[in-house]
């Protein structure tokens, strides 16, 4: 009877002693709630001491916290200065697993969507070029963020060629590296690139749609080298050349170049203009960028 | 032979019917099952978390399992007075001692292979590919188990439950830090740091060479050179550790 009477306490007790238990949970949420998950991630210690303390089990600590940062990714709106707890936590995990590929890509791009920080997602990437000599895609967002985020179309070209160089990476990185050449005004690295394509290519559509492209930055070079040439003389003289003859007779050109698709260069003695019979519109980067 | 093999027997016997054992499967079980979760909640990296968490909660179990089991078997027996009864019979106290070892590493090797099994048919689930080099971090997982057990038993040979404990935690958290303090030593450029961790650094087991959980998650087989050697470097230190806990226990008054 007695232990009859101990096992009909023991239910009602229990149940109390949960019912609390849920109603204290239920009173705490709010102060648990109160602070974004993007700002806890500033308790966050550097990832050199995580990564030690993770004592071999490196790869489930940077899951865990990747876990986290995409939580966090997810949110409407984030500020520039939440944006860099999302860094450095993004810098912990790459710290920690300094193979988590992923974390690289998705990272280095929520850093110029999601916030506007090309520097961090910049610093992201360059990390993830030195950890992972072979992902063609690192290279290639670092390429899109210099063109994109920071205008510098000749570090973006740069990074785009080490892109293309990389086992696995589509052909049309070399082409789109040759075109940011063009539009750095480097239009013979831009030739290098394709006469290099060229000679690498054994499918002979590809051969003659790169034959024909090479021609045009071929032409595209020497319609820049031309307009170049004709500023200086127009800085000495004071006026344009009457021909182009004249950048010869002057000794700022030793010859003048042959149109390489079999053209020929023409040019406007009253604007300074040049241009070539075969193009009819010169060679440009039309993609969007921030702000423009 | 035969007398150490009774003794493996018997732990092995007396080890399964410890319920803190299914207790841990369990929860590897668990762990692995919820990995698959996990794995949901990330983009794109489904595979890698489900191999990750599995892989980490085979190595911990095992771990776990290696030491806690570990430290308490000879004490145990002298605590119970049983010690007296097997010593009696025509059973050396170095047969006793590997007896023992055996036994135990029978079962974290029974253990690794029940937790490997589910986590493959986990991974298989899960839709990904088995990869060969999850199996070679387990084989490694396996030799770590053996190097813990080993050292569970050295310090049980001579100390309390607790106090072993308290060493061969030490050792395993030393042991996958003899790598960062060596290099911070370096960092420093103080000699007698230095010195101490390149010390440290080859007197303690480096448990970091049997930790290829990151290459296996994303399929990284390493050379087989490389896993023939740790193994190697992992039974020899294991050996060191099992003759030095026999010559302890042979000169023990109980």
């Amino acid at each position: 009877m007695k232990s009859f009477r101990k096992h009909m306490a023991f239910w009602p007790l229990s149940l109390l002693i949960f019912g609390m238990l849920l109603g204290l949970q239920v009173y705490l949420k709010p102060w648990q709630q109160s602070e974004k998950k993007l700002e806890q991630m500033r308790y966050l210690p550097n990832g050199e001491y995580l990564r030690v303390a993770s004592l071999g089990y490196r790869e489930l600590l940077a899951d865990m916290l990747w876990i986290q940062a995409i939580q966090v990714m997810g949110e409407r709106k984030i500020s520039d200065s939440s944006g860099q707890w999302l860094f450095r936590a993004l810098d912990s995990i790459t710290t920690i697993d300094p193979h988590f590929v992923r974390a690289y890509e998705a990272g280095g791009l929520a850093l110029t969507t999601l916030v506007v920080l090309p520097e961090e997602s910049n610093q992201l990437l360059k990390k993830g070029i030195l950890n992972n000599p072979t992902e063609w895609k690192l290279p290639f967002l670092l390429g899109i963020n210099y063109y994109y985020e920071l205008y510098d179309d000749a570090t973006a070209a740069r990074y785009m060629v080490h892109a293309s160089q990389i086992n696995g990476a589509p052909a049309m990185l070399g082409t789109l590296a040759a075109n940011l050449f063009l539009s750095a005004r480097s239009p013979q690295q831009a030739a290098d690139i394709l006469a290099a394509m060229y000679r690498n290519t054994t499918d002979e559509s590809a051969k003659k749609l790169l034959e024909v492209r090479l021609r045009l930055v071929l032409t595209e070079r020497d319609l820049q080298s031309l307009e170049q040439v004709i500023a200086q003389y127009q800085k000495q003289t004071g006026h344009f050349p009457a021909s182009l003859d004249d950048l010869v007779g002057s000794h700022l050109l030793t010859s003048l170049p042959d149109e390489p698709s079999g053209g020929r260069y023409i040019y406007e003695a009253r604007t300074g203009a040049v241009s070539s019979s075969t193009m009819t519109e010169r060679l440009t980067l039309t993609g969007r960028r921030r702000g423009k | 032979m035969h007398s150490l093999l009774v003794v493996a027997q018997n732990t092995f016997r007396e080890t399964l019917r410890d319920k803190i054992l299914y207790n841990l499967v369990f929860f590897a079980l668990l762990l692995i099952g919820a990995s698959v979760l996990l794995g949901t909640l990330t983009i794109g990296e489904q595979a890698r978390v489900v191999n990750d968490v599995g892989l980490a909660a085979i190595n911990l179990v095992g771990v776990i399992i290696a030491i806690f089991v570990g430290i308490g078997l000879v004490t145990k027996e002298i605590d119970r007075r049983t010690i007296y009864t097997i010593l009696a019979r025509p059973i050396t106290r170095t047969q006793f001692v590997m007896g023992k070892y055996c036994g135990l590493i029978f079962i974290g090797g029974l253990n690794i292979s029940i937790m490997f099994s589910m986590f493959l048919v986990t991974v298989w689930l899960s839709g990904s590919t088995i990869q060969g080099s999850l199996f070679q971090a387990v084989e490694l997982m396996l030799v770590e188990v053996l190097v813990m057990t080993a050292i569970a038993m050295f310090f049980s040979t001579f100390s309390s439950p607790t106090l072993s404990a308290i060493m061969t935690l030490g050792f395993y958290v030393i042991g996958h830090l003899t790598g960062d303090l060596k290099r911070i030593a370096e960092k420093s450029k103080d000699p007698i740091a230095e010195g101490i961790t390149t010390a440290l650094y080859y007197i303690c087991p480096n448990l970091e060479l049997f930790n290829i959980k990151g290459q296996a998650a994303s399929g990284i087989v390493v050379s087989v050179d490389y896993q023939l050697a740790t193994t190697f470097y992992g039974l020899l230190y294991a050996a060191l550790l099992l003759v030095a806990a026999c010559r302890i226990f042979e000169r023990r008054d109980f």
